[in-house]
């Protein structure tokens, strides 16, 4: 686990990211991407991430540049837009595709980080994949019944109802069903716990935390 | 050591679930081709259960993992949902939500604030275009003759308070229709909303 950079430290990388996005500076911004593309393909080797790259951040990129060039007349500004748009993703690609989010538990865990917050960012992901099942079940089953997708606007919006109700329902007796048991386990207990796994700051961490420093002081210094 | 961070276990569990009705909503909405976010309802509905410090945490979170699963632009709108979760908790202890035209009125207004801590963010970080359906809207009032923060700020109050009323609307019926045994449970909802 110690191989690889503190999640702490990856959450520091992104805010000198968007330091270095908002500071205006075209060519550390390009050094910077340049830097986050081959952290993603020669350390991470994510080749997922090019996949969105191309189905989600070129198509805004060529809609900054196209529209601002033939309707507004402004090329300048959509290159400088699509460069800072750049510069913002890449980097939150490289961490959080290279970050699973028990590995960012461990981190929260080396700043004794209240683990109520812990739970609340695990439980989350936990029950957006229930609710997602939920929301599929209940199209199906109102399909069943008659309540049709493809009508007049009217329709459809009355439609809404009878399909988010009962999704929303079924996850609310799960949440009371879970307080239930969390109440069981003492979540709310104020005293400290203890954890089989503490992902310590070595070494090389605290030289990445300075090489990242230097980098941010020399980007708002020049 | 003592821990400070404490929450009720209801809101512990109410908290994810916001989140993830929040990121849902998104999916109904394009499903019936409706032409809104309501991507707010889970915060709206923390904020009026559990309280505006839920509520912020369920707005960040919120926003946070739709960045990561789905559209990064969003971690940068934070502030907006944290703007919504302290008006929608402001809202719940005036004991709006017990009334139809209070709700609509706050919706408005919510919509309003929403437009003004979003469009600083869309046009100085974004240039006006963060991929949405929207972006259109915004082209159209540059194209007009307006600056970015003008067209992303005409842009948001021609869409937010409609979406947000709305947002308002959904949370209300939903209050009015949960049963009582469960709003009973909820410490926060039966001080400032059933105790009347």
């Amino acid at each position: 686990m110690n191989k690889k950079i503190h999640p702490l430290l990856k959450i520091y990388f992104l805010l000198i990211s968007c330091g270095v996005a908002l500071s205006g500076k075209i060519e550390f911004q390009i050094a910077h991407s340049i830097f986050c593309l081959c952290c993603i393909i020669g350390i991470e080797k994510k080749w997922d991430v090019f996949k969105k790259l191309f189905t989600f951040v070129l198509p805004i990129i060529a809609l900054l540049i196209i529209v601002n060039f033939f309707l507004l007349h402004e090329w300048m500004f959509g290159v400088r837009y699509a460069i800072r748009f750049i510069v913002l993703t890449l980097p939150f690609f490289l961490v959080f595709y290279s970050t699973s989010p028990q590995e960012f538990m461990y981190g929260f865990r080396a700043v004794k980080f209240p683990h109520q917050f812990n739970y609340l960012f695990l439980s989350s992901l936990e029950i957006l994949e229930l609710l997602r099942d939920a929301f599929h079940t209940t199209i199906l089953a109102q399909q069943l019944r008659g309540y049709l997708i493809e009508k007049s606007f009217l329709k459809r919006w009355r439609n809404f109802f009878p399909i988010f109700f009962p999704v929303f329902l079924n996850i609310l007796n799960h949440s009371i069903e879970k307080s239930i048991i969390l109440e069981f386990k003492g979540i709310t207990s104020t005293t400290s716990k203890t954890y089989l796994t503490i992902w310590k700051f070595s070494l090389h961490d605290v030289l990445f935390f300075m090489v990242l420093t230097v980098w941010i002081g020399v980007v708002i210094l020049y | 050591m003592k821990n400070n961070f404490t929450l009720s276990p209801i809101s512990l569990t109410l908290i994810p679930f916001g989140i993830a009705v929040n990121l849902i909503m998104g999916e109904i909405v394009a499903l019936l081709k409706i032409p809104l976010y309501l991507d707010s309802v889970g915060t709206i509905f923390i904020s009026a259960t559990c309280g505006m410090y839920a509520g912020v945490l369920c707005g960040i979170l919120s926003n946070l993992l739709a960045g990561i699963l789905f559209n990064s632009t969003m971690i940068f709108f934070i502030p907006v949902s944290i703007v919504i979760a302290i008006f929608s908790g402001f809202v719940a202890e005036k004991k709006s939500f017990s009334s139809f035209p209070k709700t609509v009125i706050f919706g408005l207004l919510q919509g309003v604030f929403s437009a003004i801590v979003a469009a600083p963010i869309a046009a100085f970080v974004f240039g006006g275009i963060t991929l949405g359906g929207t972006d259109f809207v915004v082209l159209y009032f540059r194209a007009m003759g307006n600056n970015i923060l003008e067209s992303v700020f005409y842009q948001g109050l021609s869409s937010d308070p409609i979406d947000k009323c709305l947002s308002y609307i959904i949370v209300f019926f939903i209050l009015q229709r949960l049963p009582s045994s469960f709003l009973q449970r909820l410490p926060f909802f039966v001080k400032h909303t059933i105790n009347e």
